[in-house]
């Protein structure tokens, strides 16, 4: 071949990339013994296994304190990392999500349980957990200015983080538009 | 001001002081104390501005566009939150991760975090009037930050 010519194709089209299978993963004893707990005392809350270590528990407002507190006294969950909000707009719901660990019980030091909870976007009112975890005075109150949402029972939801003169709507909200988008 | 207006069950003797913020390498972080004489009746933490909004500016990114802009929050320990950002992103594309690449997550994310710990002693000697001691670290860091060009 001369120096100069036209280059060679490749024969053929080079391989896509193909995604793994998603294989249903096994559900460790530990998930399994925790979800039978909430299940046999909270027979309507669904308790999903995500993963290795990670529970998500699905609940609503009405019932979310009286598991908060099952989860605390009785799992032994005794200690709240953070608090987020997601907002579906699509479904015209928020969700507030709280991820529990625990410092005391033992084995299950690396476990974390997120307790969501939805409520419509119209009208976002949570009753605030700040009784059963204390921790979930600071984490709520960056929930309450970033998404609006409302938590029944906070003593303080002044702005936390946002300007004292924000006159728009929270700026976490997907309808939000940044300036200059 | 405000801060008197707030808490005052007894303006004559109760005193607002504001503590901090004292450096802005500090996080303009301050305090608000309300004071009794030397007794503390009730204090409120104040984080300033420091808030980013960088979630709201990752919706309108492509995900690899994030991956600079997320290290910039984290001054000293980049990879350690690069690596749980790379988790989350591979698990939503559904990516197979090589065992190299496990690795080198992994090897990233420890020397990134000794590192860290580094400039901490070395900060930390320089606040107890041993200055010598961010030299001895910062010669130490080198050869972590130096580490992915071989």
């Amino acid at each position: 071949m001369s120096i100069g010519s036209a280059p060679v194709q490749p024969p053929t089209k080079p391989v896509a990339p193909v995604a793994a299978p998603s294989v249903p993963k096994p559900e460790p004893i530990r998930a399994k013994e925790l979800a039978g707990h909430i299940n046999a005392r909270f027979p309507s809350v669904k308790v999903d296994y995500m993963r290795e270590k990670r529970l998500k528990v699905s609940t609503t407002p009405t019932l979310v304190k009286e598991l908060a507190l099952f989860v605390r006294d009785e799992l032994g969950f005794d200690h709240l990392k953070t608090v987020s909000g997601v907002d579906w707009i699509a479904k015209n719901e928020f969700e507030v999500v709280y991820f529990v660990g625990s410092l005391s019980k033992p084995g299950f030091e690396d476990f974390i349980i997120a307790m969501a909870e939805r409520v419509p976007r119209d009208d976002p009112s949570v009753p605030s957990l700040i009784d059963v975890w204390l921790a979930s005075d600071y984490n709520e109150r960056e929930t309450h200015e970033m998404f609006g949402i409302n938590f029944q029972g906070h003593p303080n939801q002044a702005h936390l983080f946002l300007p004292e003169d924000w006159t728009d709507i929270p700026p976490l909200r997907k309808d939000y538009v940044s300036p200059g988008r | 001001m405000t801060i008197e207006s707030e808490y005052s069950p007894d303006a004559d003797r109760i005193m607002a002081v504001s503590l901090g913020p004292q450096h802005p390498g500090a996080g303009h972080f301050r305090i608000k104390l309300w004071l009794d004489g030397d007794y503390l009746v009730r204090s409120e933490p104040d984080p300033g501005y420091v808030h980013r909004g960088e979630e709201k500016m990752r919706e309108y990114r492509n995900y690899i566009q994030n991956v600079p802009h997320l290290e910039r929050p984290v001054i000293l320990d980049s990879c350690g939150i690069l690596l749980p950002y790379a988790l989350g992103v591979d698990e939503l594309m559904n990516n197979s991760i090589p065992l190299r690449a496990k690795y080198l997550q992994v090897i990233m994310s420890e020397a990134n975090r000794i590192i860290s710990h580094m400039y901490f002693l070395g900060i930390l000697g320089i606040f107890v009037g041993h200055s010598t001691i961010i030299e001895w670290m910062m010669g130490d860091r080198t050869t972590g930050s130096t580490l992915p060009s071989g």
